[in-house]
């Protein structure tokens, strides 16, 4: 068994584990008044599933698990109420979900075409919401990339000024290029600790799409 | 001099990939499961760069950098953002909570490790 095969098996225990408490959390759910932990719990647990997915390139599962959390999050954020509409989706979601990790694991194709109508489902709920996160970013993930450290802007922060530095530099330097960006440094000072003691950095840095 | 790194993420999957990745690249690797055990972390790990998700319970990731930051032996050490989340408000209250810098999963681990070197200055 390969590391990666040991990782993948470690992700399905952790699945099991999440889809639990899914589940678990969706019932909460169903009663009037639960409450709001139990909807953060909830999106964890799909959040935490899409995050270990995506370290897989297990694009199905990341799709569905990224909209699924979006629907959740209008729900934490109380932009969206917790109806038996919303949540009979949300059971159906959690069982297709639950149907996503078991073909990952076996390796067979998903349902798509269930997908595609649960898909469909959840986009009706997140309806024209402006500030509900696209796809765009998480396409962009899957986007070999290609370094591209650029100097500082300005001028580091001065020695021995570094503990209240945090927001010095330029700022969020431009990280997204064409694609979509995977790495964004914000130019802050920060100190590294070297054999000479400590050290002084302040380089901006951005990774790029390639 | 081998540098420690703290690792804070909620899934033992994540939790385990950067471990793995950066003990073969011979850093000294220390691993919390949530901002709070993150901060209870620090004394033991003395780490000299944090990594941490951002959606965690107990305490999140921009709680841990804020507590991290108001203490004084890390006021000035590197976290780096390891996290799905893209968006820009998201990566400007990370950076006003002191974020050195965001990295988006699922990471290539070449260039995860050149971020890291060139966040320590190696």
């Amino acid at each position: 068994m390969t590391d990666r095969d040991e990782f993948l098996e470690m992700f399905f225990t952790e699945c099991d584990e999440l889809l639990d408490s899914l589940a678990t959390g969706l019932r909460a759910m169903d009663v009037p008044g639960h409450e709001m932990e139990t909807v953060h719990s909830v999106f964890r647990a799909v959040h935490s599933m899409k995050g270990a997915a995506a370290a897989f390139g297990l694009t199905d599962l990341v799709t569905f698990a990224h909209r699924f959390e979006t629907v959740l999050d209008l729900l934490r954020s109380d932009r969206l109420t917790a109806d038996q509409d919303v949540m009979t989706v949300l059971h159906r979601a959690s069982d297709l979900l639950t149907d996503l990790v078991a073909a990952a694991r076996q390796s067979i194709p998903a349902d798509s075409t269930r997908m595609q109508d649960l898909l469909a489902e959840l986009d009706r709920l997140i309806g024209d919401d402006d500030d509900a996160e696209d796809d765009s970013d998480l396409q962009a993930a899957f986007v070999p990339i290609t370094l591209d450290f650029a100097p500082i802007e300005s001028p580091p922060p001065a020695t021995g000024a570094l503990p209240d530095q945090h927001d010095a530099g330029p700022g969020i330097i431009p990280h997204r290029q064409r694609s979509g960006g995977i790495v964004a440094c914000f130019g802050a000072a920060w100190r590294c600790r070297s054999d000479a003691g400590y050290k002084e950095r302040s380089q901006t840095f951005s990774m790029v799409a390639g | 001099m081998t540098a420690r790194i703290l690792a804070v993420d909620d899934s033992p999957t994540i939790r385990g990939l950067v471990a793995d990745v950066l003990r073969k690249a011979g850093f000294e690797v220390f691993l919390a499961s949530d901002g709070v055990e993150g901060v209870g972390t620090l004394a033991d790990a003395d780490p000299d760069l944090i990594i941490t998700d951002i959606n965690m319970p107990k305490m999140d990731g921009f709680g841990l950098i804020e507590s991290v930051r108001a203490t004084g032996s890390y006021s000035s050490i590197p976290i780096l953002v390891l996290t799905t989340e893209s968006s820009d408000a998201l990566k400007a209250r990370a950076r006003n909570a002191g974020a050195t810098g965001w990295i988006v999963k699922p990471f290539d681990d070449e260039r995860f490790l050149t971020v890291i070197d060139r966040v320590l200055g190696r």
